[in-house]
């Protein structure tokens, strides 16, 4: 036999000021927890990708000496219109997957350009064109670049190199874009005119993208070799990229139910102990009876 | 010799005795709380924090035992339970002094809750004073 | 009559309510200067002004609350259960708001909301009640 307590009284009452009240704040309390601790809603997230990058094997190498430069580029039409500068160059490229999870992570890349006297290069700068992929959150192809600027006040005749290629974000990933708007090749192969040449409007374009990457040296060192030539040998890490991203609708909200649930039960529990208190010693004035339930059993 | 039936427990003095066992816990949960903000960000001496932390449970012990006391001869009209407790009052109020001026680090919070429990205090004392008068003189 | 509910403990919960209020005005009252500091320099533009008032409203609030407290204890109104639902609600949700005051820096502008509600209209319940006692004999439980 159960026996429940059922407490009556009229709309208009004291009785249900205090029911309104008590319903409010238990319903909106988590609210407020919720806006005094830092919000509801998750706004960024971030996680981490290996993704596939792929040595396009173009490249510019610009050298510059005391008082001569030259350039060697996989552009033919780069190497025609600098005809006076540019000297060949025999390149060897390997990429490896190191820690053998199918994604290539190291290359090695060795050039060597040749017609250039002893020591005599102290600046360079190196334009490495990748493709990169990412897939697990959006899909994004990029053509990505790395820069390499070193200067060395004395003269030598080898560079080698040691970095990582680094993702660059400047805006947020939305949720399941597929997004190949930097797919494009930075310089067409076939048809480059001069004004596109220029070095400061092509950097300057490549770093506003949204989405591009940035070599990272973490070791730069210079040689003497004693012989014609000068040679540049690289190792570049494919790091896994740091990718934050603003979440989708489904996922914010499974956060911020969890979380007012969670907020709930307790103001439920309480309130239902001040509701049966104020009732059962009648500080507000109602007509209680007690109500007998048979159980179905009998 | 008739009975007397007139009561002579002091009422006011009842209820000061009652809400000031209620403010007690209120005391003890506040001054737990500020003893372990201190413990945790201020430094101390080694030892210091220790005997103050001890000092502070036996006030709460003596303190209650006062109210009890108190209560107890308030409620028989009886003098040897408020003389006992007026003489544990005086090292009730030196602890309270203790923890409201002499205290190593003294927060805001601490300052006004010991000033309001000498407030009690103090007024317990006056109405235990004029009770012991009024028990006296019917006894006699 | 609703004196059960004082035997299951009414009468402490109200005085707690009430005694958490005061703890809560007399330490704002005493470290007043980062409240007025932290307001809008560009809408007040009148920082004297600002801390008079504010030094004003917590000292009528501590007076409101004081008169209230005696009339407590002297049990004009304590086994009036209105009262007293009125006042425990009241005086626990600004004894919370002035704790979240502290916490989070408001400006000394938003007590008055504080004072309006929680200090203002148990008052006014409260001598509402006293003059029915006393002039028309009458009580309300």
């Amino acid at each position: 036999m159960e026996i429940s307590k059922e407490s009556f009284s009229t709309i208009v009452s004291k009785a249900t000021l205090v029911q309104i009240i008590t319903i409010t704040l238990t319903y909106l309390s988590p609210f407020l927890i919720a806006y005094f601790t830092g919000g509801f809603w998750i706004k960024e997230k971030t996680f981490t990708e290996q993704a596939e990058v792929k040595f396009q094997y173009r490249f510019i190498a610009l050298l510059e000496g005391e008082t001569n430069t030259y350039i060697s580029s996989s552009y033919e039409s780069i190497n025609q219109i600098y005809s006076n500068e540019y000297r060949p160059s025999v390149r060897t490229i390997t990429e490896l997957d190191t820690n053998e999870d199918g994604i290539n992570d190291l290359l090695e890349l060795s050039i060597f350009i040749s017609g250039i006297p002893i020591d005599t290069i102290t600046n360079i700068k190196l334009i490495l064109l990748f493709n990169s992929t990412l897939s697990a959150y959006s899909k994004l192809k990029l053509e990505s670049l790395a820069y390499l600027e070193s200067y060395n006040a004395k003269k030598s005749s080898e560079l080698n190199f040691d970095g990582e290629i680094q993702f660059v974000q400047r805006e947020k990933l939305r949720e399941k874009i597929t997004y190949n708007g930097y797919s494009y090749q930075l310089l067409n192969e076939s048809n480059i005119d001069l004004e596109a040449l220029n070095l400061d409007k092509i950097m300057r374009d490549y770093n506003s993208r949204e989405y591009s990457t940035r070599l990272i040296t973490d070791f730069v060192s210079w040689k003497n070799t004693l012989a014609e030539g000068f040679r540049i040998n690289a190792h570049i890490r494919y790091a896994p990229f740091t990718i934050s991203y603003v979440p989708a609708f489904w996922e914010q909200f499974k956060w911020g139910w969890i979380q007012y649930i969670c907020s709930l039960i307790p103001f439920i529990y309480v309130f239902k102990r001040i509701k049966i208190f104020i009732f059962e010693n009648q500080l507000v004035p109602t007509i209680s009876m007690n109500i007998t339930q048979k159980l179905k059993s009998s | 010799m008739a009975a007397d039936l007139s009561v002579r427990s002091s009422l006011p003095l009842q209820i000061l005795l009652y809400l000031n066992q209620w403010y007690y816990i209120f005391w003890l949960i506040v001054e737990s709380l500020s003893f372990v903000f201190k413990g945790q960000t201020l430094p101390f001496a080694s030892g210091v924090l220790a005997g103050e932390i001890i000092l502070f449970i036996f006030l709460f012990l003596l303190d209650m035992f006062r109210i009890h006391f108190a209560t107890k001869g308030n409620l028989t009209e009886r003098i040897i339970g408020i003389i006992v407790s007026i003489v544990l009052t005086l090292p009730c109020i030196g602890g309270s002094l203790y923890l409201l001026l002499w205290q190593h680090y003294v927060l805001r919070i601490e300052l006004i809750i010991n000033a309001i429990q000498l407030v009690f205090i103090a007024l317990e004392v006056i109405l235990e004073i004029i009770a012991i008068i009024v028990f006296a003189r019917s006894n006699a | 009559m609703g004196l059960k509910s004082v035997q299951n403990g009414l009468v402490p919960t109200r005085f707690m309510c009430m005694l958490a209020h005061m703890v809560m005005l007399i330490s704002l009252l005493i470290r007043r200067n980062e409240y007025v500091g932290s307001c809008d320099t560009v809408l007040y533009q009148n920082v004297n002004l600002l801390n008079n008032q504010f030094i004003i409203g917590l000292s009528i609030s501590i007076g409101i609350l004081a008169i209230e407290l005696v009339t407590f204890i002297t049990g004009i109104t304590l086994f009036n259960t209105f009262q007293s639902l009125i006042s425990t609600f009241l005086h626990s949700s600004a004894a919370i708001s002035l704790s979240i005051m502290v916490f989070f820096k408001w400006c000394s502008v938003d007590f008055w909301y504080i004072f309006g509600f929680c200090s203002c209209i148990p008052f006014i319940f409260e001598i509402i009640f006293l003059i029915g006692i006393w002039l028309f004999k009458r009580t309300i439980n």
